[in-house]
C-alpha cells in the first residue's frame, strides 16, 4: 500500500452475492492496515455518520484509513447521501471500498465517484472443491452443487444444515408433487424480518434448484415472483407468500 | 470461573423469560444481549476485556447451538440460550441447565390449562374457573396468554378467584375491535357491518398489515381446508394440519367451508399477497385494495348464505 502515492479514494467491488468479497477486502487490508485505520459501515444513517466522523481524522499506524462499505446498493437514500458528501472531496489518506452486488441500486452520483473496479465471477468447481476442504468441516457435494461456484454461499449452506430440506421442497414444488398442507421448510418458517443473507441465499438456492423447470412459465412465475418478494421486501410474511406460490403452482 | 447458565426448550417465551429472569438474578452491573452467530465476534471480545468497574457482568446468548469460551473474569455470568427446537444445550461446567419442552396440549391431558393455573398463582389469583376459557381463547401462545393473566391480575383484588363474568367482560375489553370482528362480519355477508368494523380499526392508527395478515391466514385456511376435507381425515387430524384447536377447527373452520369457490380463494391469496407486498413498500393505496377485497369476499359469502 505505501508504494501507491495515488491511491485511488473509491474503489468498487462488483460481482455476485456470496462470492467472498468482504472476506477478501478484510483478509488483504489485515495484511497492510493497523486495525485502528479501518472501519466497516454500519448499515443505515447512523453507520454513515459513523464513518463521515471517522474519516475527518488522520490514519495513525498505516499510511491511508479504509472505509468498508458493504452491501452498498442497499444502503438509505440519506445513508448514499452521506457517503457521497464524503467522497466528494475525500482526505488524501482515506480509501473508501465499496462492495455492491447491484450497482445499478447505486445512486448515480456516488457512481461516478468510483475509480477503479474489480468484478468478482464464480469460482469453478476445482476451486470449490478445494475451499471446501480449506474448511473445518465436511465436504459436502449437494452443497458445493447448490452454491453454484459462490464459496460465502457454500460456508453457509454447511454450516445452516436446512438448505437441502428447501432444495428438495421447492423441486418437489415445481414437480406439482406437494400439497397446500405439506409444511414450508424450516428456513422460511424461522425467516426473521430483515436478515438478508439467508433470504438472498434462499433465493439463490430456490433459483438455481428449478433451472431445469424455469423455461415453463406456469411452474417459474410463482417461483420467481416468491424470489422477488424474499429479496426485496424483506418484512413480508415469507410463510404466507410461500404458501402463495405453492398454490399457484398446483393449480 | 465465571458461571455458566443453559437454557434450552421449544416454549419460546418460557426459555425468554427464564433468561432474563436468570439475568436479573445475577445481579450483574451490566447485563449485554447477542443473537448468535451475528454477534459472537462483539461476545468473544467483550467477554475477554476487563470489565473497567468492579461490579460483574451478564452476557445472554441467543440462538447458541454450541458453548463459547466462558468469560475471563470469575464473577461474570455466561447464559446460553438454545434456539427454539428439541435440542438441548449440555457443558459439564455449566451451573445450572433449564429445559422446557412443549406444553401438551392434548384433550384429555393439557398442560397449557395447568400452566395457566399456575401462572395465575404466581400473581395470587386464582384462574381454575376461567383457565379453559382462556386457552380456548388465546391457544397455545403462551406469551399471549400470559398478557391476558396479567391483565386479570391487574383487574382482581389478590387472592381472588377469577370468574367468567369478569374474565368475559376483561377479554372483549381488551380486544376491543380486531380484525377477526372484520372477518366475522364478511363471513356472516354483513358488508355494512365489516367496513364499519374495517373504518373503526383504521380510526386507531395504520392497522392496513394487520387486517391483511387476518386476512391471509383466514383465506389460507379455507384452502387448506378444502384439501382436509377432500382426503376426508378426522377431526383432531384435520386440526392439526391446519394447526388449530379441534373446538375451533369444528365451530369455525368448519362452519365457513363453502362460502367461497377454491378459484375465488385463490385469487384473494394472490391479491392480499400483492396488497401486503405493496404496503410493505409504503403504498397507501393498499388500504383501497383490501377495502374492495372486504366487499368482494363479503357478498360472495352472502350470495352463497341466501
Amino acid at each position: 500500500m505505501e508504494k501507491y502515492s495515488h491511491h485511488p479514494s473509491v474503489v468498487a467491488f462488483l460481482g455476485n452475492r456470496f462470492l467472498g468479497q468482504p472476506l477478501l477486502v478484510k483478509t488483504v487490508l489485515q495484511e497492510h492496515l493497523h486495525e485502528v485505520d479501518f472501519i466497516e459501515m454500519a448499515p443505515g444513517v447512523d453507520g454513515a455518520r459513523e464513518v463521515v466522523e471517522f474519516a475527518k481524522t488522520g490514519p495513525v499506524g498505516s499510511p491511508v484509513k479504509v472505509i468498508l462499505v458493504d452491501d452498498a446498493d442497499r444502503l438509505s437514500e440519506p445513508a448514499q447521501d452521506a457517503l457521497l458528501k464524503l467522497t466528494e472531496e475525500p482526505p488524501e489518506s482515506l480509501i473508501v471500498v465499496l462492495i455492491c452486488y447491484d450497482s445499478g441500486f447505486l445512486q448515480p452520483a456516488l457512481a461516478s465517484r468510483i475509480r477503479a473496479e474489480f468484478r468478482l465471477n464464480p469460482v469453478s468447481l476445482k476451486e470449490m472443491h478445494e475451499y471446501a476442504s480449506s474448511l473445518l468441516l465436511p465436504v459436502s457435494d449437494s452443497a458445493i452443487e447448490m452454491a453454484c461456484g459462490r464459496p460465502e454461499l457454500y460456508r453457509l449452506i454447511v454450516e445452516n444444515g436446512s438448505f437441502e430440506e428447501l432444495r428438495d421442497q421447492i423441486i418437489s414444488a415445481a414437480k406439482k408433487e406437494v400439497s397446500i398442507l405439506s409444511k414450508p421448510p424450516k428456513l422460511i418458517l424461522d425467516l426473521e424480518n430483515g436478515n438478508n443473507k439467508i433470504r438472498d441465499a434462499i433465493v439463490h438456492v430456490i433459483r438455481n434448484s428449478c433451472k431445469p423447470f424455469l423455461h415453463e412459465s406456469s411452474i417459474s412465475m410463482p417461483i420467481l415472483k416468491f424470489c422477488g418478494v424474499l429479496s426485496r421486501s424483506t418484512s413480508a410474511n415469507a410463510e404466507i407468500h410461500w404458501s402463495r406460490m405453492i398454490m399457484n403452482l398446483l393449480m | 470461573m465465571s458461571s455458566l447458565i443453559l437454557i434450552s426448550g421449544e416454549e419460546e417465551f418460557l426459555v425468554e423469560r427464564a433468561a432474563r429472569e436468570e439475568a436479573k438474578s445475577s445481579l450483574a452491573s451490566e447485563i449485554f444481549e447477542y443473537t448468535i452467530p451475528d454477534g459472537l465476534e462483539s461476545y468473544v471480545r467483550d467477554s475477554q476485556s476487563s470489565y473497567i468497574s468492579d461490579g460483574s457482568r451478564t452476557f445472554i446468548l441467543w440462538n447458541a447451538k454450541d458453548i463459547p469460551n466462558l468469560p475471563e473474569s470469575d464473577k461474570d455470568t455466561l447464559i446460553c440460550v438454545s434456539p427454539p427446537g428439541k435440542r438441548v444445550l449440555q457443558d459439564k461446567r455449566s451451573k445450572r441447565s433449564l429445559t422446557f419442552p412443549k406444553l401438551k396440549s392434548y384433550s384429555d391431558n393439557n398442560d397449557v390449562i395447568k400452566w395457566i393455573i399456575k401462572e395465575g398463582d404466581c400473581f395470587n389469583i386464582s384462574l381454575t374457573r376461567v383457565a379453559g376459557a382462556l386457552f380456548v381463547n388465546s391457544g397455545t401462545c403462551l406469551r399471549k396468554l400470559h398478557r391476558e393473566i396479567e391483565k386479570l391480575a391487574a383487574a382482581v383484588p389478590p387472592s381472588t378467584t377469577v370468574t367468567p363474568e369478569e374474565a368475559r367482560s376483561l377479554i372483549v375489553f381488551s380486544a376491543e375491535i380486531t380484525p377477526r370482528e372484520i372477518l366475522d362480519a364478511i363471513c356472516d355477508g354483513n358488508t355494512i357491518k365489516a367496513l364499519a368494523y374495517y373504518d373503526k380499526l383504521q380510526e386507531r392508527a395504520e392497522e392496513t398489515g394487520w387486517i391483511i395478515a387476518y386476512m391471509q391466514r383466514h383465506v389460507l385456511q379455507q384452502l387448506k381446508l378444502e384439501e382436509v376435507l377432500g382426503r376426508k381425515l378426522s377431526e383432531s387430524d384435520g386440526a392439526a394440519l391446519l394447526g388449530v384447536h379441534p373446538f375451533i377447527f369444528k365451530k369455525l373452520s368448519i362452519s365457513r367451508h363453502g362460502l367461497w369457490s377454491k378459484r375465488s380463494l385463490m385469487s384473494s391469496l394472490n391479491i392480499l399477497c400483492d396488497l401486503d407486498i405493496s404496503h410493505k413498500r409504503g403504498d397507501d393505496s393498499a388500504r383501497f385494495g383490501i377495502e374492495s377485497e372486504i366487499i368482494r369476499l363479503s357478498e360472495e359469502a352472502r350470495n352463497v348464505k341466501r
